[in-house]
């Protein structure tokens, strides 16, 4: 494994906090946020070689968090077919949010969202990137990603009642 | 002309350049109706930071401050690692140069070490060592030799929860042991032995959250997912696996 300059070293411990936020909204639950942090830690010392110094360190670690979440939610679904049950499963069976009763938490409203749609909530939302910081993270278009932030906002909006009263 | 739903959207998200911005203040200084549009995805933002600023205040896992310093978890970091140190969860673990017999043993030693090994003391002689490596024993390797997991009463100090072929080829068991907190794992059958890839605690408190509908706990549910290859065996197909020793097929 080569080892990344120290200063990054110094600098990815500086950005812990923020890192482990983005994956909370990535992974409802906070121990597989932090595997996600962990992983896409030590993947960045790794290929620290890759990042292009100039783009924000923060936003290049996002970038392998958000890889390691994709190839994380494809093993999942190859799971789902191969065993009975899932973690997931009593998630699903959330109460369907269409009262102020049932309105959902946040964390469980973001569960809802489909992985792309809640990872454009979570950088635009959360973290505060621009569209075009963000689309470059997610390595697609601006449009593409402002199309999915535009379905999971409006999506979250309905679950947690954020539209207000109704003209 | 009432502005459309994007413009909207990237207002309230610092997005337009300046004279856009004015346009849409105009537009929204005279409808209320957009205005409440607008407050409505600014509360959304609102509670969504409510929601998750409060981790950056919440004190860093020394175990990621040694991964930020490329260093192994040290050895004082307690409670969780047990379930997580099999970290067969993300598999990128294995594309950063780990193969997964390096993490199996180093998770195994881990959890042994450091956490397990008073645990295991209480039901001696069910997983113990040769050559280095964790091997079932007792009461344990007899489970895994012989019960069949359709045909548990539940009784048993060892159960059985999924078998399975992995890739390679070889038969794989996850098991549990009873009998004080309760310890999951899963072993699989090499060079004649049952050799233990994984083990962790299995929830005791926590079993509500921690147990998948699979019945296994999650990190076990996720590694098994890693490594089988197929179905899980049914009952005709574990039977004929016991009544070959569960030798791999050639």
């Amino acid at each position: 494994m080569s080892s990344g300059p120290a200063t990054v070293r110094r600098e990815i411990v500086a950005l812990l906090p923020r890192l482990r936020r983005f994956a909370r909204t990535v992974a409802r639950d906070p121990h597989d946020a932090d595997d996600l942090v962990q992983i896409a830690v030590e993947r960045a010392l790794t290929h620290g070689d890759q990042w292009r110094p100039g783009s924000p360190l923060a936003h290049w670690i996002f970038g392998i968090m958000r890889n390691a979440w994709i190839d994380e939610t494809r093993a999942r679904s190859r799971r789902r077919r191969s065993l009975a049950g899932d973690v997931d499963v009593e998630e699903l069976r959330d109460p369907a949010g269409d009262g102020d009763a049932d309105l959902l938490s946040v964390e469980a409203a973001m569960t809802r969202l489909p992985d792309e749609q809640r990872l454009a909530v979570g950088l635009v939302l959360v973290e505060g990137l621009s569209y075009k910081e963000a689309a470059a993270v997610m390595d697609v278009p601006i449009g593409t990603l402002t199309s999915r932030l535009a379905r999971g906002r409006d999506t979250l909006m309905t679950l947690l009642g954020g539209r207000g009263p109704t003209p | 002309m009432t502005p459309s739903d994007e413009t909207l959207m990237a207002y309230v998200d610092g997005e337009l350049d300046t004279t856009a911005r004015s346009e849409f203040e105009a537009a929204l200084a005279r409808d209320p109706a957009l205005a409440q549009r607008v407050e409505a995805a600014r509360r959304l933002r609102t509670t969504l930071s409510r929601a998750f600023d409060p981790v950056l205040a919440e004190p860093v896992p020394e175990r990621l401050v040694a991964a930020a310093h490329g260093r192994p978890a040290p050895a004082n970091v307690q409670p969780l690692p047990a379930p997580r140190a099999a970290r067969p969860i993300f598999p990128a673990a294995r594309a950063a140069g780990w193969s997964w017999p390096q993490w199996g043993a180093l998770a195994a030693s881990l959890v042994l070490g450091l956490l397990l090994g008073p645990r295991l003391l209480s039901r001696p002689g069910t997983i113990t060592t040769q050559d280095g490596r964790l091997v079932a024993a007792g009461s344990l390797a007899a489970a895994l030799d012989t019960q069949l997991a359709s045909t548990q009463t539940g009784s048993e100090p060892a159960h059985i929860g999924v078998s399975f072929r992995s890739g390679s080829g070889e038969y794989c068991r996850t098991f549990d042991l009873r009998g004080g907190e309760a310890l999951a794992g899963l072993a699989c059958r090499r060079g004649g032995r049952w050799q233990v890839d994984a083990v962790m605690t299995a929830g005791g408190e926590r079993s509500g959250d921690y147990t998948s509908a699979s019945g296994l706990p999650p990190a076990l549910a996720a590694l098994v997912g890693e490594r089988i290859a197929g179905d899980a065996l049914d009952a005709n197909e574990e039977a004929d696996a016991r009544a070959r020793s569960w030798e791999r097929h050639r």
